[in-house]
C-alpha cells in the first residue's frame, strides 16, 4: 500500500474575499477533488472559516509524505516554523510578491518593517524550498534573481462558482441608476494609487457628470492613506466618490456587475486578480502599464504608459461612448479570460506537481 | 494617423483593434476639450500626490504651496460619541450615561485646544502666504534683471 500524500498549505492569516485566501481554498478543493489529503493551517483565522481551517499550534507532521505549501506575501515568524519542518516535509513557497516597502514607510511604519522583513526571508527561504510557485512571471523573475533554481508559473486564480452567486440587490439598487460607474477593485493602499484615480474622475466628471466613482475593498488598518484620499476628494470638490470598505462575494459580484470601466492605476501588482474579474464580468478596462498587469492583460484591455490624466479620462470616455471600441475591447479580454479557465490553471499546477508527488 | 501624445500615454495591445483609429479620435477629443482642461488646470493647478507630502519636488513646491495651505487651515475634532454600550446587568444604563458625561467633558476641553490650533494655524496659513506673495514679487523683479544688462552692453 502506498503512502497517503498530504498536503498541507501554511498562511500567516486568512478570511473571506482575501485574495490569498481564495487561493488557498482553490487549492484545498482541487487537491480533494484529486483524492488527496489536503488541510489548511493559519496563525490567524477569521471565525467564520474556524471549521474549515486549523491554527497552525495545530501543526503535527504526519511522518508521511507531507508537502508544505507555504504562501508567502510578507515577512513573519511562520518562516522560522516553515524552516524547521524542513526535514520532515517537502517544502513549497507560493510567492504572492511583496510589495516594496517605501509605499508604506509613512502611512503604516509596522507593514513596512514586515515587508522589509519579509525580502529578507524570501533570500533565506531560496535554500530550503523544492519548488516555488507564483503568480506571474513578473513575480518568478525576483525569485530567479534572488537564487532560486526550481520557480513555475502559475496563475492564481480560476473562474469558480463563487463568481456566479447571485449580485446583492441592495447594491444594484443603490448604484444601477443608468449613472456611469467607474470601478477600482483593491484593498485602498499608497501602492494601488486609488489618488490617481480619483484624478482621473475628476476630469472624466468634467466630461460626464453622470457619473460616479466606486472604490470597493477594505480602507487599510491604518486608515492614514483612506483618510488622505477623503482630502483630496475634498480639495477637488469631487461629488461621487463612494468608498465600500470590505464586502461579500455577492456585493463584490454587484459592483462588477454595475461597473461601465474598471480603471486602475495600481503601481505595484504580483498578478492583479480583479483584471480577470473584469475581463470575467465584461468591464473593459483601463490599466497603468506596471510589474505584472501587462503579463495579466496580454492582449487584453487598454494600457497607460503614462499618467496624463486628461488623456485617461478620454480613454475612460470613449470605452463608455464609443459601442465598437468596446466591445472591440470586450472581445480582446473574452479572448484572454480563456486562458484563465479552470481546467487550464489546475493543469498546469499539477503539473507543476507531479515530481515532487512521484518521489 | 494620430501623432500627437496620445500615442506616448496609450497602448492597445489587441492586434485586432486598429490602434491609430482609437488613437485619432482620442486627440480628436483632446483637441475639442482643451478649453476644459486649460480652465481645469488653472483652477487647480497642482493635483497632490502621496508621496509628494514627505519627498516634495522642487519643481512643484510653488504649486504645492496652495493645497498644503489649504490643508493646514483644516482641523477636525471628533464629537460624535463612539461609545461601546455596557453589557452589565441593570447598571449597565448608569455606566453608559457616565461614559457619554466623561466624553462631553473630554470633548469641552479637548475643543478649547483645537480652538487654540486652529487659531494659531489661520496665523500660519496667513503669514505664509504673505512670504508666497512676496516671493512671487521678488521674482517678477528678477526676471527683468537680465534684460536691464543686455540694454546696458549695448
Amino acid at each position: 500500500m502506498t503512502e497517503k500524500i498530504s498536503l498541507r498549505q501554511v498562511v500567516p492569516s486568512i478570511m473571506p474575499g482575501d485574495a490569498i485566501s481564495n487561493a488557498v481554498f482553490a487549492l484545498h478543493r482541487s487537491v480533494r477533488a484529486r483524492g488527496y489529503d489536503s488541510q489548511i493551517f493559519a496563525q490567524w483565522i477569521d471565525p467564520s472559516l474556524r471549521s474549515q481551517v486549523h491554527s497552525l499550534n495545530r501543526y503535527r507532521p504526519s511522518g508521511g509524505k507531507d508537502i508544505l505549501l507555504y504562501h508567502f506575501g510578507l515577512g513573519s515568524e511562520l518562516t522560522d516554523f516553515a524552516a524547521s519542518l524542513r526535514s520532515k516535509a517537502k517544502m513549497i513557497l507560493f510567492y504572492h510578491n511583496l510589495t516594496p516597502a517605501h509605499y508604506f514607510e509613512y502611512a503604516d511604519p509596522l507593514l513596512a518593517q514586515a515587508l522589509k522583513k519579509g525580502r529578507e526571508e524570501l533570500v533565506q527561504m531560496a535554500e530550503l524550498v523544492e519548488l516555488a510557485i507564483c503568480n506571474s512571471n513578473y513575480s518568478a523573475r525576483e525569485l530567479s534573481e534572488i537564487g532560486y533554481r526550481n520557480v513555475v508559473t502559475v496563475s492564481p486564480v480560476y473562474m469558480d462558482e463563487k463568481y456566479e452567486i447571485p449580485p446583492e440587490e441592495r447594491v444594484l439598487e443603490r448604484f444601477g441608476d443608468g449613472e456611469v460607474n467607474l470601478l477600482f477593485v483593491s484593498r485602498i493602499s499608497p501602492n494601488k494609487k486609488q489618488e490617481d484615480v480619483i484624478k482621473v474622475f475628476y476630469y472624466y466628471k468634467q466630461i460626464n457628470p453622470h457619473s460616479r466613482l466606486l472604490f470597493v475593498g477594505h480602507r487599510g488598518v491604518t486608515r492614514v492613506y483612506y483618510e488622505w484620499l477623503l482630502d483630496l476628494i475634498e480639495y477637488l470638490d469631487l461629488k461621487d466618490v463612494y468608498f465600500s470598505g470590505r464586502v461579500s462575494q455577492a456585493e463584490l459580484n454587484a459592483y462588477y456587475r454595475l461597473a461601465d470601466v474598471l480603471v486602475s492605476m495600481s503601481e505595484h501588482e504580483g498578478f492583479g486578480i480583479f483584471l480577470v474579474e473584469s475581463m470575467y464580468f465584461g468591464v473593459p478596462i483601463v490599466a497603468y502599464k506596471c510589474t505584472a498587469v501587462p503579463e495579466t492583460l496580454g492582449r487584453a484591455g487598454v494600457l497607460i504608459k503614462k499618467k496624463d490624466f486628461p488623456v485617461i479620462a478620454e480613454v475612460v470616455h470613449l470605452l463608455v461612448s464609443d459601442e465598437g471600441f468596446r466591445q472591440a475591447i470586450l472581445e480582446s479580454q473574452r479572448e484572454r479570460l480563456k486562458d484563465f479557465a479552470r481546467e487550464k490553471v489546475e493543469a498546469r499546477f499539477w503539473g507543476s506537481l507531479a515530481p515532487l508527488l512521484e518521489r | 494617423m494620430a501623432e500627437g501624445k496620445a500615442r506616448e500615454i496609450i497602448e492597445i495591445p489587441s492586434p485586432t483593434i486598429d490602434a491609430d483609429e482609437v488613437l485619432g479620435a482620442l486627440e480628436e477629443n483632446l483637441k475639442g476639450r482643451a478649453h476644459l482642461y486649460s480652465s481645469l488646470k488653472r483652477e487647480r493647478p497642482y493635483l497632490p500626490t502621496y508621496d509628494a507630502l514627505f519627498v516634495p519636488e522642487p519643481s512643484v513646491v510653488s504649486d504645492a504651496l496652495g493645497y498644503h495651505l489649504w490643508q493646514v487651515s483644516r482641523i477636525e475634532l471628533l464629537t460624535k460619541p463612539q461609545l461601546i454600550p455596557s453589557s452589565l446587568p441593570l447598571i449597565g444604563g448608569l455606566v453608559d450615561s457616565f461614559k457619554l458625561l466623561f466624553h462631553n467633558l473630554v470633548v469641552f476641553y479637548l475643543n478649547t485646544l483645537a480652538a487654540k490650533q486652529a487659531a494659531s494655524n489661520a496665523s500660519l496659513n496667513f503669514a505664509l502666504r504673505l512670504l508666497a506673495w512676496e516671493i512671487t514679487q521678488l521674482k517678477d523683479q528678477m526676471s527683468h534683471l537680465p534684460e536691464r544688462g543686455q540694454k546696458g552692453d549695448d
